[in-house]
């Protein structure tokens, strides 16, 4: 009886105190009423409130650039930025892409127009189409204004939470858990919105649709394999096989374009020195397990220069499984037999080699490597070895 | 608990709230007399100021941390100046890269006086250790603003306001009548004195306080005086 009649009196009580709280505090438009842009918004088309989420962003591109976290590749920036603005071409210069110096796989956007995409990720697509998914995705979120969404949701939420807590201190932990459940399908809600707008744009301007369900199988195949959970820029989105369904289901209704933009000269050559440079990011970030996928995927030679065998190396000699020292050294032949003016693989290999007791085949591979990078820093240390193993016969 | 008696204490509770507002003091120093800088660079202050809502949402507004940032910048100032501590030096003009390099020393300046707070309020030991062997330093990168300015130090002043909504007030009265508290706004001020030409840290204080508001010029210079209240000419050693 004691329960019936203390929620009897809680609840008109709860309702009370959160309609004062809220009626204190409300002063934005619901969550599910903001219009999204139709154009490059000027500063009187932001609520208040929305204008202060735009200078929190303002402030995380700041520290971005002061951290130097940004790689700063100009040819680079301005493919991105043209390709932006392909896609939204009423938008011009109020989204800007930006490339994060990391080897993991994320992008994001910003609610202030600012999208920022992983060296990680850029090194993983395998042509423009793809490149535009990605960009058309995160696009979607700044023109249908999802983080102003997203924090009117979430204090409309948490006002819910608190005062419930406050009330009901003892069903706290069921008012979190039922308000965490309700943030996460909203930000699902979004996500999907997300793709289905870049969807549209990516088919509005040419690309080829097919390759949208591409990514997300790609990315969910590296998921597996490297035994991620999921790739860090899903961790709350819907489930990638589930979203490689939605995007075929998209594909599937709507016709293919007859020539589209799909892999061009200019992505292959503005994303191939950024793949090795992710390679030596991921190694230094222990990301072996990345390494060696996508350095074993079929189209891996034609995506790396010959030396990126090297890098797979150095990925199987660090990870140290069974078998492993015998994968390096095969690697490490491959890229000195591909690229044999690149003097690392021969250092590599000279001290598995010497590791291994294969002293000639050691001082064989060091001497190339003294030819090839004469003062290194790591010359001295490859002449200790030479001499070492000489004193040693 | 009846209904009277939870409204009397929730009048208690908004009745003692100023008690709250007086400063912590978290002062951090070498423990022994060492030469104080003559002149001085006060950098504008890095500071944000955030409204809390009802349900603990913190946002940056940014109308109040542009006046936040002038009342401080002006308090410090016309504080500085009148006690005579040092010679003011004008701020002078810097390129993108080196206002960069400021908020960087900034934000581990602001963590550095967190951190040395956690650790006296709750760990004892380490800070006390630190404070006998009073040796940080934030290197030689400072060394350009001693060039263009010609000060012997430079003094950081780092704020954070939170400011809650009058729904988060309610809220609080409530909760307080209830016996559930409500976290409640908070402004804090840190002050760093650095050595220009060495780094290292000459004096650091941290104050806090429930009642300030560093919008406004008097909560500013109050906050300020409060930060030099430790300063150390203006204490017997």
């Amino acid at each position: 009886m004691a329960p019936r009649i203390f929620a009897a009196c809680a609840i008109p009580i709860i309702a009370a105190v959160m309609s004062a709280a809220h009626a204190q505090d409300h002063t934005a438009l619901p969550a599910h009423s903001v219009p999204p842009f139709a154009s490059r918004p000027s500063a009187s088309d932001l609520h208040a409130e929305e204008n202060r989420i735009w200078s929190e962003s303002d402030d995380i591109d700041r520290r971005l650039r002061r951290q130097r976290l940004i790689h700063e590749d100009t040819d680079v920036a301005a493919y991105l930025q043209e390709m932006i603005e392909t896609l939204y071409p009423e938008f011009g210069a109020a989204l800007r892409v930006k490339v994060i110096d990391d080897p993991d796989l994320n992008a994001f956007a910003l609610p202030n127009g600012a999208i920022y995409v992983t060296l990680g990720m850029l090194a993983r697509l395998e042509n423009e189409s793809q490149l535009a998914t990605v960009l058309a995705h995160e696009g979607a979120h700044f023109t249908h204004r999802h983080g102003y969404q997203h924090q009117l949701g979430a204090k409309s939420r948490s006002a819910v939470v608190i005062t419930t807590g406050v009330l009901l201190a003892p069903l706290m932990g069921v008012a979190n858990a039922a308000s965490l459940a309700s943030m996460y399908g909203f930000s699902r809600d979004m996500e999907r919105e997300a793709d289905r707008v870049g969807f549209e744009r990516i088919a509005r301007y040419g690309f080829d649709v097919e390759q949208s369900a591409r990514v997300f199988s790609l990315l969910s195949d590296e998921a597996k394999l490297t035994k991620a959970d999921r790739p860090v820029m899903f961790a709350s989105h819907p489930h990638l096989t589930e979203r490689v369904g939605n995007f075929q289901a998209l594909i599937a209704l709507h016709p293919r374009s007859s020539a589209p933009r799909t892999l061009t000269d200019r992505f292959e050559t503005l994303m191939r020195p950024l793949r090795v440079l992710w390679l030596e990011r991921a190694l230094s970030r222990v990301r072996y397990a990345s390494v060696i996928h996508v350095l074993t995927r079929e189209d891996a030679d034609a995506r790396f220069p010959g030396h990126a065998g090297y890098f797979l190396g150095e990925a199987y000699r660090m990870r140290g499984d069974a078998g492993d020292a015998k994968r390096a050294i095969e690697s490490y032949v491959r890229a000195s037999l591909a690229s044999p003016r690149f003097a690392e693989s021969f250092r590599a290999l000279g001290v598995m080699r010497m590791k291994a007791g294969e002293r000639a085949a050691a001082k064989h591979a060091f001497e190339r490597y003294l030819f090839l990078a004469p003062t290194s820093i790591h010359a001295a240390f490859v002449k200790h070895y030479i001499q070492q193993m000489e004193d040693a016969q | 608990m009846t209904l009277k008696t939870a409204l009397v204490g929730a009048m208690l509770a908004a009745a003692a709230a100023p008690a709250f507002g007086q400063f912590r003091h978290y002062t951090l120093d070498a423990p022994e007399p060492r030469p104080l800088p003559r002149t001085v660079v006060i950098l504008p202050p890095d500071v944000i100021v955030r409204e809390v809502s009802a349900g603990g949402i913190a946002e940056k507004v940014p109308e109040w941390t542009d006046q936040a940032s002038v009342a401080l910048t002006a308090a410090a100032k016309s504080y500085a100046g009148s006690q005579k501590h040092y010679l003011l030096v004008e701020m002078p003009g810097t390129t993108q890269d080196e206002r960069d390099e400021l908020e960087e020393y900034s934000a581990t300046l602001y963590a550095l006086a967190i951190s040395a707070v956690f650790l006296s309020n709750y760990r004892g030991t380490e800070w006390n250790e630190r404070r006998r062997q009073f040796d940080l330093s934030m290197g030689e990168g400072l060394a350009f603003l001693r060039e263009k300015s010609g000060a012997d130090a430079a003094l950081f002043i780092i704020g954070q306001d939170t400011i809650t909504t009058p729904g988060r007030r309610a809220l609080a009265v409530f909760g307080a009548a209830l016996g559930a508290p409500v976290q409640m706004g908070l402004s804090v001020v840190v002050g760093v004195l650095v050595d220009l030409k060495t780094g290292d840290l000459l004096w650091t204080n941290h104050i806090t306080s429930r009642v300030r508001d560093l919008k406004d010029d008097r909560g500013a210079l109050t906050m300020i005086r409060g930060i030099f209240g430790s300063y150390p000419s203006a204490r017997k050693w």
